[in-house]
């Protein structure tokens, strides 16, 4: 799944975080964007989910303007996880999870079952699943919508500061399963990085700098 | 003055659009229903809303019935004439006081302090911490997940109370009848009070609750809708749906009551 964003502009009232922005990702790449503070790396996110509206420029998911998808194939297409929050305070974090997979498809309970299941072991967090949201830290969150997104099994996986907070050894671990993810489904992966975080498995890194995204 | 004037009356104005709109878009969500996945999570949330606002008020609205209705009897033997059999005369009172209005309000009121200030709270609280956004990043409804178990619930559980409220105050009222007239049986008491219940009354009972329990839940939402950035938003939506839905819960019981009854 590719992406392509161009002549890119986004802001919220009087503040302008990108003019004539521009980035291109190849189906199955890897690519980090290093942020600083407030430098609107979420925001660039959310807008490449749909989340987000910006004013002015292309932004194509596969070829086909994000504007113009609708919702189910948004949602088949481009996952968002969050940095922080992210899951509904009334559910569980089975429920947040398995809520979207029930909404979109017509999968059948015990095969939600064991999808979730499948990515929550591989990720550490089958222990929590019965959990409520606020039974947990800032990482587990982290892990609990990437697991969300994992069992969307989207095509363009977009993951925001998904390394805070995390030892160098988990981080390497859930970078290992987000690289096999991407090679075995020909995903790409759009990752913001925080100043710590590791690139290893990145292909190219971009940063903002003066509203634009350049290379690094 | 003038400006000041203006300045309300399109507050009003907008906010009665607001509750329409707010209607038109709950029906519309209703769509989802027809897909099988989907009708399974609203059920999820429905019963959960049903259970929290129907069963979860059974205690309290038992206590206020039982008040109500050993009261009111007890106050109705001060002012008739002693040793007459008055079992008429108690069915007629009962059903033009309790069914037709205290029941109904009584309800209503409790359903408003309950369930309505805490649905308020909890969905201002999922708008202040942008859990709506979170459900629209999975290209999922709000609309369909949060508002529209609580637009069905309320209704559906204003109609229970009242049923159960009725059913508790008729036992409590039998009861003290029993201390002046231990002969009459509960059979004929019922009886004369179900004879009293017309097709009207049943209509007018089922709208109130209807219009009422949905016009509840439409102004809770409207204004957990209002919930911006700060905490002090939510209490203020608390306390000005409130103020709306007692407002609009009473003159709707009125009016009702009046084209009813009156006219």
């Amino acid at each position: 799944m590719s992406l392509h964003v161009a002549n890119f502009y986004l802001g919220f009232d009087e503040l302008s975080l990108f003019e004539d922005a521009a980035i291109e990702i190849a189906a199955g790449e890897i690519v980090c964007l290093a942020t600083g503070v407030l430098d609107g790396g979420t925001s660039f996110l959310k807008a490449c989910a749909g989340i987000v509206p910006f004013q002015r420029g292309t932004l194509l998911v596969d070829g086909d303007d994000i504007n113009q998808l609708p919702p189910e194939q948004i949602f088949r297409k481009v996952a968002y996880c969050y940095e922080s929050g992210g899951l509904v305070s009334l559910f569980t974090v089975y429920n947040n999870i398995a809520l979207p997979l029930k909404y979109h498809r017509n999968f059948d309970n015990e095969f939600i079952v064991k999808r979730i299941q499948f990515v929550a072991e591989q990720l550490e967090i089958a222990d929590i699943l019965e959990y409520d949201v606020h039974q947990l830290n800032d990482v587990q969150l982290r892990l609990v919508n990437l697991a969300r997104a994992l069992v969307i099994r989207p095509r363009l996986l977009l993951a925001d500061e998904l390394q805070s907070g995390m030892s160098p050894a988990m981080r390497e671990k859930i970078l290992a399963i987000l690289k096999r993810y991407c090679n075995e489904t020909g995903a790409s992966l759009l990752m913001t990085t925080t100043a710590g975080d590791s690139h290893s498995i990145a292909e190219r890194v971009y940063r903002i700098e003066n509203k634009k995204i350049v290379l690094e | 003055m003038i400006g000041v004037l203006g300045a309300y009356l399109r507050g009003v104005f907008n906010y009665f659009l607001d509750i329409s709109g707010l209607l038109a878009l709950t029906i519309k969500e209703s769509r989802h229903l027809l897909h099988p996945a989907r009708r399974n999570i609203f059920w999820m949330m429905f019963k959960r809303q049903l259970y929290n606002t129907g069963v979860r008020a059974i205690g309290i609205n038992t206590a206020i019935a039982l008040i109500i209705g050993s009261l009111m009897m007890a106050r109705l033997y001060a002012v008739l004439p002693p040793g007459k059999s008055m079992v008429e005369f108690y069915a007629n009172f009962f059903v033009i006081v309790v069914i037709r209005e205290l029941g109904p309000l009584i309800s209503g009121v409790i359903l408003i302090a309950r369930s309505a200030t805490a649905i308020t709270a909890e969905l201002g609280h999922l708008k202040l911490y942008n859990e709506f956004e979170v459900l629209k990043a999975q290209q999922m409804s709000p609309i369909f997940i949060f508002l529209l178990p609580v637009f069905f619930a309320f209704p559906l559980s204003l109609l229970l109370m009242f049923i159960f409220f009725n059913a508790v105050s008729i036992s409590s009222a039998y009861l003290v009848i029993l201390l002046d007239d231990p002969s009459l049986s509960f059979t004929v008491f019922l009886s004369a009070i179900l004879a009293k219940i017309t097709g009207l009354e049943v209509v007018i009972t089922l709208s109130k609750a209807l219009i009422g329990g949905s016009l509840i839940g439409l102004i809770s939402l409207h204004f957990c809708g209002r919930v911006a950035g700060r905490f002090t938003d939510i209490s203020r939506a608390i306390s000005s749906s409130t103020t709306a839905q007692l407002i609009t819960f009473f003159t709707l019981n009125v009016v009702l009551s009046l084209m009813a009854y009156k006219l």
